[in-house]
């Protein structure tokens, strides 16, 4: 039939056609091009003002743009100068004045770096009532001395001060652009760090330059393109198929796939951010130190790390040597189911009892909770844990009403940080004491006030001690900074506390 | 028809009312804070007191549902405390990259599945149809998402023929459209499975009416049959699918959005489901539905219009 | 798939002259083709539901069992390979079919029989009832079923029966829409009128009189209907907002197998053929019931 073959003929054609125009398309593959770097955002940005951000996402491009007085040096706990490039402290240890480098410039031409604009960037926050506030308690007032001289003046002293001003309260905003762009500026940024805010796609990337006109080192890589692929699984794809240069990953999966790979390198650092059980002192049955005791021998580490891999970095204390005032001189539960039992039988629980423990859905708990859970029933104590997504889990905490719960805490290595969050009772819940736990408050405010840097450490270190010692809340693991990158990427330097420096990288075959 | 005119397009509102309110109800009853989900960590009990009370959320129900809808009026869709940012901006940003991708996937079904069905429908029972038919059941069967996947893993990883992340957008028009050939085609095929089942059938029916036979019988030429009767009645079923076909297409942006790593409303509602989000998880609904709403109202339209038989109720 | 959907007779009544014209010209091109699939599709359906029922005594393994052999390929002992915590793939899709099917099975049978109440009583009854729910039903429709689940589990949380509820939730308007359709075009029967005059209650009308008519379209719309519960399931899975994860469902496997599809394909293969073929013969079935009801009604003419 002759219209048949007439269809025949022009199916063939079609579908020819069709075929070779995707071809086309398809094959008109992109080249490498060595001033670029794409790196990986695990989700998108929500906002870029330092005062506000708070998000694993913001913060990787944050740490790009701005800089502050004071900077960690990478991968430790030690601060270095930065945009100041000395300080005094006064012999009370309540007055802090920061010379600033000359010639520094804010980006896209909104002029110099001035001690106007560190004043404006620390009032704006407090005044504001800003997110980051709450790491500004301690200052009183912020004066300017001259353009170049700020001097900052505490209530009282606070030995993590520097370390506050080198995290996210101290990256200095330009006065001029806040004021001119209103609103606009978070999500439009000016800083002086090494590299600028080019432009941001909604949902599919954030892209930066290099400043030229930044005060240190200028990065080797002119432009950064952050692409936003919030699943393991496609960024993994990605790093295959060469779509990322670099990427922060977070699960076991994606590590192992890379791990053994000569194609690639893996760098994985234990980071500062822990994960604990938390026990409600203040009820039974964990009231009883004894049945805290008991919990904290019965978990089984070894199975724990063989679960998470290379994501956590399990341990039984609950500080690193990351930290200052580190001590491994703390009382260590070793697994010890019998010991456990025994522990339980003389708090009077000799036959265990039941336990309901609700966790949050985040990694890397889902994964570790049948273990404590297993761990937890083979002395006895018949746990159930339920699951709660993490917003859920992040309201329903702040009523305190449990016995047992867990708690993710990511926080600079100044036990500063987290002791003044969640060990003290200014902070119990709706704070972040989630175990209720009272006994250290006024070491606490001693060892940060304490001017004399060997005495503060040594009272880190009694802390320490006392609260191994008294076992509210069962260290489990730091969640380790797993990054995952093309073999000629080189310089990469983790950031333990959510940074992404972008001006270490560069490439080499 | 003016009257079945008249009585759909009050109903459309009525029904956007109707949503608007079930969504409102539903956000408010969902588990977790949103003043807390957005401070997080750093949430004392006054923070998150001014916080509801800038959000609106201490006003009775009633109350805060009218002012939405007094600025719904205005065009003004809330701000997303989250983003701080206006959730119409935020709307407006992510509702091109998935209309895209939603209308590049219909293109592919209604192309490719009009085409595979009449063509199945000439060539009836023999090989080439039950192949098809077998393909058609088998694309249709399986899960979106692993369609995407499967795509994604031979033409992207194993081929390098196309990209797998992001939607190219800030690139040449050749980049925006190398970024959609995987996720337009892993969508769309589902839909094309359905849209040649259909069209088969159609067309089937269409060549058996009498008046086609006629037509053959008086002498016409078969290709001039097919083109001038048999297709446009064939395609009236068709045009009623494709309503419901774009209310598929939209749903399944979702999963195929977070399979390739592109931005879209799909991701938005994910995004605003987890982090409570609610204001733009309103806007959400209240757009997504909306537009689902007046495209089944075009189509209703539409089909009124080709099939002159129903004009004249 | 191309089941003929019963649309509501008082607004295109037009579609429906179409339809039986279709029906006029079918059985010569069809007949031998759709008597099969209803064969087919009941034979994957039963194979199925047996699998879940025999899963203690079929599967070689426990599915929650860790073991040590972890991502193991193809081979003697565990025919699909393990997953990354040691588990036998083969036990797990077998178990797997038990959540799924009971989630599609649970949904579908509790939309059916919610659908249909409404949908009955809002035919039958008309009026301010009828309007009122049709609207409520349009509300539902307007959002695409995977919003709407999604956002009903967000509501309710993760967790079996919560999804199961959620999935139930998302498929009802259109059970709602047909049992609507079947009890306005019995309505006026001869013998439900003469129900009405000896004096019998709506609620008996409906429960002795529409129901057992209407009830073939609304079964087979349910059966149709569990293979969309299956598909929405996955996806929930997909998207992290499935069952909890040591339990093995087939969209969970598929979400965790991902990740290892470069080194060990099995893991999201096998699931994903096992959801396939699943979902093709509950269509085929449902399919087929559709032509054999069709022509009953045919014949009946």
């Amino acid at each position: 039939m002759r219209s048949g073959q007439y269809l025949r003929q022009s199916a063939f054609l079609a579908t020819a056609l069709l075929l070779s125009l995707v071809l086309a398309v398809g094959l008109t593959a992109v080249a490498r091009d060595s001033s670029t770097i794409v790196a990986r955002l695990m989700g998108d940005i929500s906002m870029l003002d330092p005062g506000n951000v708070k998000n694993v996402n913001d913060m990787f491009v944050a740490t790009n743009v701005f800089a502050s007085l004071v900077r960690y040096i990478p991968g430790t706990s030690e601060i270095e100068p930065d945009l100041a490039s000395s300080w005094e402290v006064s012999d009370d240890g309540l007055e802090f004045v920061f010379h600033l480098r000359e010639g520094l410039q804010f980006h896209k031409g909104y002029g110099p770096v001035t001690a106007d604009d560190v004043k404006f960037t620390l009032d704006r926050i407090i005044e504001n009532g800003m997110v980051q506030a709450s790491y500004l308690t301690a200052v009183d007032t912020v004066e300017v001395l001259d353009d170049l001289t700020v001097r900052i003046r505490l209530t009282a002293f606070d030995s993590a001060f520097l370390s506050k001003l080198a995290y996210r309260p101290g990256f200095i905003v330009s006065r001029k652009a806040v004021e001119e762009l209103g609103d606009e500026f978070s999500l439009n940024p000016v800083g002086c760090g090494p590299y600028e805010f080019v432009e941001w796609l909604p949902g599919e990337s954030v892209t930066l330059r290099a400043f030229d006109q930044y005060h240190d080192t200028p990065p080797a890589i002119q432009n950064v393109i952050f692409k936003v692929v919030t699943d393991e699984t496609a960024a993994a794809f990605a790093l295959e198929t060469g779509e990322l240069d670099i990427a922060v990953v977070r699960s076991q999966e994606t590590i192992d796939r890379f791990k053994d790979d000569p194609g690639y390198a893996v760098d994985v650092t234990p980071g500062t951010s822990i994960r604990m059980l938390v026990m409600n002192t203040s009820r039974e049955p964990f009231d009883d130190v004894r049945v805290r005791r008991a919990v904290a021998h019965s978990i089984d580490r070894s199975t724990l790390q063989a679960i998470l891999g290379d994501t956590v970095v399990v341990t039984d204390q609950l500080f690193t040597p990351a930290f200052f005032g580190y001590t491994p001189d703390v009382t260590i539960y070793d697994y010890d189911p019998q010991e456990a039992r025994d522990l339980l039988a003389q708090a009077g629980y000799p036959d265990g009892f039941d336990l309901s423990i609700t966790s949050t859905q985040l990694a890397p708990w889902p994964d570790l909770m049948p273990v404590v859970e297993q761990n937890l029933k083979d002395i006895g104590i018949d746990a159930t844990v339920n699951f709660l997504e993490h917003a859920a889990y992040n309201s329903w905490r702040r009523d305190g009403d449990y016995a047992m719960t867990v708690m993710p805490l990511g926080r600079p290595p100044h036990p500063d940080f987290l002791l003044a969050y969640a060990f003290v009772t200014s902070q119990f819940p709706p704070g972040g004491n989630l175990s209720f736990y009272d006994k250290i408050d006024n070491l606490v405010d001693a060892a940060r006030a304490e001017i004399y840097e060997d005495l503060s450490g040594e009272l880190y270190q009694v802390i320490q001690k006392k609260l191994s010692y008294d076992v509210p809340v069962v260290p489990i693991g730091y969640q380790a900074v797993v990054a995952v990158m093309q073999p000629d990427v080189k310089g990469y330097r983790p950031g333990i506390l959510n940074g992404f420096w972008a001006r270490y990288l560069y490439f080499e075959d | 028809m003016l009257s079945y005119l008249a009585r759909r397009l009050l109903l459309a509102p009525i029904t956007i009312l109707g949503l608007i309110a079930v969504i409102f109800v539903l956000v408010r009853l969902m588990p977790g804070d949103p003043a807390v989900t957005m401070l997080g960590d750093y949430a004392t009990e006054e923070r998150v007191a001014a916080l509801r009370a800038e959000m609106g959320l201490d006003k009775p129900w009633p109350v805060q549902f009218g002012v939405y809808i007094g600025q719904l009026l205005r065009g003004n869709l809330g701000e997303s405390m989250r983003m701080q940012k206006e959730v119409s901006w935020l709307i407006g940003s992510f509702f091109p990259p998935t209309l895209i991708l939603a209308l590049s996937a219909m293109t592919i079904a209604v192309l490719v599945g009009v085409s595979s069905g009449i063509v199945s429908a000439f060539f009836h029972n023999t090989k080439f149809d039950y192949g098809t038919t077998m393909l058609a059941i088998t694309a249709y069967s399986a899960p979106a998402f692993w369609l995407g996947l499967m795509a994604l893993f031979v033409f992207g990883i194993k081929l390098r023929w196309f990209p797998i992340t992001g939607s190219g957008s800030g690139g040449t028009a050749v980049d925006v459209l190398r970024h959609l050939v995987l996720p337009a085609g892993a969508l769309g095929l589902r839909q094309a499975a359905l849209v040649s089942r259909m069209t088969r059938t159609s067309v089937l029916q269409t060549l058996q009416e009498d008046y086609v036979r006629t037509a053959t019988a008086k002498g016409l030429r078969n290709s001039r049959v097919l083109v001038k009767h048999a297709l446009r009645n064939a395609l009236i079923p068709i045009v009623t699918v494709m309503g419901l076909t774009l209310g598929v297409l939209l749903g399944g942006t979702v999963v195929t959005e977070v399979v390739f790593s592109r931005p879209g409303l799909g991701k938005l509602l994910v995004t605003s489901v987890t982090t409570r989000d609610f204001q733009t998880l309103q806007g959400l609904v209240v757009v997504w539905g909306g537009i689902v709403i007046l495209i089944n109202l075009v189509i209703d339209l539409v089909y009124c219009w080709i099939d002159p038989r129903i004009r004249y109720r | 798939m191309t089941h003929t959907t019963h649309r509501d007779p008082s607004e295109k009544t037009s579609r429906t002259s179409v339809a039986s014209s279709q029906r006029r010209a079918r059985p010569r091109v069809s007949k031998l083709w759709k008597s099969k699939s209803a064969f087919i599709g009941g034979f994957i359906v039963l194979t199925v539901v047996l699998t879940a029922i025999l899963a203690p005594v079929i599967a070689p393994y426990d599915p929650t069992e860790l073991t040590a052999d972890r991502l193991e390929s193809f081979s003697t002992r565990h025919f699909f390979g393990t997953d990354k915590y040691g588990r036998d793939v083969f036990s797990r899709v077998i178990w797997g079919s038990r959540v799924s099917l009971a989630i599609g099975l649970v949904a579908s049978l509790g939309a059916c029989v919610i659908g249909s109440a409404i949908g009955l009583v809002s035919g039958y009854a008309g009026g301010v009832v009828d309007i009122v729910i049709m609207r409520l039903i349009d509300i539902m429709l307007a959002l695409p079923l995977i919003v709407l689940a999604l956002v009903l589990v967000a509501f309710m949380g993760a967790g079996l029966m919560n999804v199961s509820i959620a999935v139930a939730i998302s498929i009802t308007p259109a059970l709602v829409r047909v049992a609507r359709a079947e009890a306005l075009r019995y309505k006026e029967l001869d013998h439900v009128t003469a129900a009405r005059a000896i004096g019998a209650g709506p609620g008996r009308i409906v429960a002795y009189h529409i129901l057992p008519l209407a009830l073939p379209p609304i079964l087979i719309l349910a059966t149709l209907r569990v293979a969309s519960t299956i598909l929405i399931e996955s996806s929930l899975s997909f998207l992290g907002l499935g069952v909890a994860r040591s339990v093995p469902t087939w969209g969970g496997m598929l979400s965790d197998g991902r990740s290892y599809l470069v080194t060990q394909p099995a893991l999201t293969i096998v699931p994903g053929l096992a959801i396939m073929v699943t979902v093709i013969g509950f269509n085929l079935l449902g399919d087929g019931l559709n032509d054999l009801l069709n022509r009953r009604l045919q014949d009946k003419r």
